[in-house]
């Protein structure tokens, strides 16, 4: 298997996935643990892995899915979520930027694993709801309406004036 | 200033821990291939072991774990080494305690890798090793053992015959998904999936799905987790707050409680006192006792662990011996609650706890006794007398 490739593959997108894994899961201790599974096992596979369209949505597919295992084999996954972003609010920093960050992390901590992986993967990765559909394996119509209760959440939470994204194509903005 | 680049902002702020360098990365999965075409080796040594009925040593020593005040109070009689850590359940007679090898798979890929000891509670002697099985949410009925089996992404379950030992891979009715919990009610085994929101009725013996009842949109929370049974009835929380009551012969609605406004676990289940437990996601350190009545009422009694926010988490629960026993970490300890007082009677350390294995710390019981799986040990509290 040709080392060099991987190892620059490596490199060039781990930082990246860190930070989209840490949003996706909430915890960036676990991010860091379940990517650098997925990478081991990019590596076993990178006969395989590197032929693919997507070599890092590959291994972000396989990082949430550990991920997800390990959150659903434990009956306080969801506290710690709440338990890494509520500890953004015992800081002193009260800048505007600051209560908005905390704003978003609350509002983000509500929201269901699932949820906040649609949302990440379309606003923060930059997939098209295709693409996104594409790698969760549901489909686009399921992706769509996840998103648009993400950011009804996410409006709800933050406030009407809120400025958001544009509505995915085609998305219902109003849930049923 | 959007969205995309709020959260951008805000991974930003987040304190990301260091990935190792390439090379590591590239070190450990070479040793795992190389520790995998070992085992193969390994396997046909231990087969060899298997039918010379591998004993597994019974220990006299007693553990880290002691109760506070032994009058009155449940101490640690026998200590029985098994490898590894996993599920514990009693079914036929015998201990049923699994080693699930962290979720890994035989070298082919094809079978969970994990081993599931029969081991005999009188004598703590292991009866038989049985290979294959990996899982949690275990329940028993229709004389079989029933785990979930989510490592790898394989998302069946896995059925071990109490008789024969023959382990049976099950696909649930929604491929590619995952069974989120399972019990046995009128000849059926109900088997709950949260993706879909199903509860899926299957035939115990052949396999087949009977009937398939969707419970709600999972978009909404509306999802059915870890059914339990009083025997007639299921019950199972969802991710929207409540506690559904569904028919076990027939799987029709009966009723819906509203507990919190969050996701809503059921613990652990009294079928003596028809009284449930439920722990709130967003105050997992609060217990709540909720009434199996017709209609599943809460009556307002909640035991809050701990004062202190983010300590005493309920891990997991379950009622044994007129007790409801809880497991917490943050910090590690084994809580007896009265239920008639819903009072902490005794407050045990937990010492050894393996907080990287998806069963870290399980319970079950027999006559007198509860057996406490924690790590590589299954202890054995009985009362003190």
């Amino acid at each position: 298997m040709d080392q060099r490739s991987f190892e620059d593959f490596y490199v060039g997108t781990r930082v990246r996935l860190l930070r989209q894994l840490a949003m996706m899961t909430g915890d960036a201790e676990q991010a860091a643990d379940v990517l650098q599974e997925a990478f081991v096992r990019a590596w076993q596979r990178w006969d395989k892995v590197s032929g693919l369209e997507s070599p890092e949505g590959w291994v972000r597919t396989v990082a949430w899915r550990v991920a997800i295992s390990q959150h659903r084999h434990s009956m306080v996954g969801a506290d710690r979520i709440r338990r890494l972003f509520g500890s953004h609010g015992q800081v002193d920093d009260h800048t505007d930027r600051r209560v908005e960050a905390m704003d978003l992390q609350t509002a983000l901590a509500r929201l269901s694993p699932e949820h906040r992986r649609v949302l990440v993967l379309h606003e923060m990765c930059g997939l098209s709801v295709r693409e996104v559909a594409a790698e969760t394996g549901v489909p686009e119509g399921t992706v769509k309406s996840r998103l648009s209760r993400a950011r009804d959440a996410m409006t709800d939470a933050l406030g009407r004036g809120y400025p958001s994204s544009p509505s995915p194509e085609g998305a219902e903005v109003t849930l049923s | 200033m959007n969205l995309a680049e709020q959260l951008d902002l805000l991974a930003d702020d987040l304190d990301l821990p260091t990935l190792p360098e390439p090379g590591a990365i590239v070190r450990a999965g070479d040793r795992r291939r190389a520790r995998n075409r070992r085992r193969v080796m390994v396997a046909v040594a231990a087969a060899i072991a298997a039918v010379l009925a591998l004993a597994i040593n019974t220990v006299d020593q007693r553990s880290a774990l002691q109760p506070a005040n032994e009058e009155g109070g449940w101490r640690v009689t026998r200590t029985i080494a098994v490898p590894g850590s996993g599920v514990i359940a009693y079914a036929d007679g015998s201990l049923w305690v699994g080693d699930d090898r962290h979720g890994t798979l035989t070298p082919d890929g094809m079978a969970p890798a994990g081993i599931l000891y029969q081991v005999d509670p009188a004598s703590g002697r292991v009866l038989d090793r049985v290979p294959g099985v990996v899982g949690g949410w275990t329940s028993v009925g229709g004389g079989y053992l029933w785990a979930c089996t989510l490592a790898q992404d394989l998302n069946v379950l896995t059925r071990v015959d109490l008789r024969s030992h023959q382990v049976t891979q099950l696909p649930t009715a929604a491929s590619r998904t995952a069974p989120h919990g399972t019990a046995y009610v009128a000849g059926k085994l109900w088997v709950a999936n949260a993706d879909t929101g199903d509860l899926v009725a299957m035939d115990p013996h052949s396999g087949d799905v009977v009937q398939t009842v969707h419970v709600g949109n999972p978009d909404m929370g509306e999802t059915p987790f870890l059914p339990r049974t009083d025997g007639t009835d299921l019950w199972f929380s969802t991710d929207s707050g409540e506690i559904w009551r569904y028919d076990g012969a027939t799987g029709k609605p009966l009723s819906r409680l509203g507990v919190t406004g969050g996701s809503v676990r059921l613990i652990a289940v009294d079928t003596s006192r028809r009284t449930m437990y439920a722990v709130d996601y967003a105050d997992p350190r609060t217990i709540l006792e909720v009434a199996m009545d017709q209609h599943g009422t809460w009556h307002g009694r909640k035991l809050t662990l701990s004062a202190a926010s983010g300590r005493g988490q309920v891990d997991i629960a379950a009622v044994a011996n007129g007790v409801l026993w809880v497991v917490t970490d943050s910090p590690d300890e084994l809580l007896l609650v009265d239920p008639a007082s819903l009072q902490i009677r005794e407050r045990l350390p937990l010492t050894g706890v393996d907080h990287t294995s998806a069963n870290s710390v399980n319970l079950t019981s027999t006559d007198g006794t509860v057996w406490l799986r924690i790590r590589d040990k299954v202890l054995a509290l009985t009362p003190a007398r």
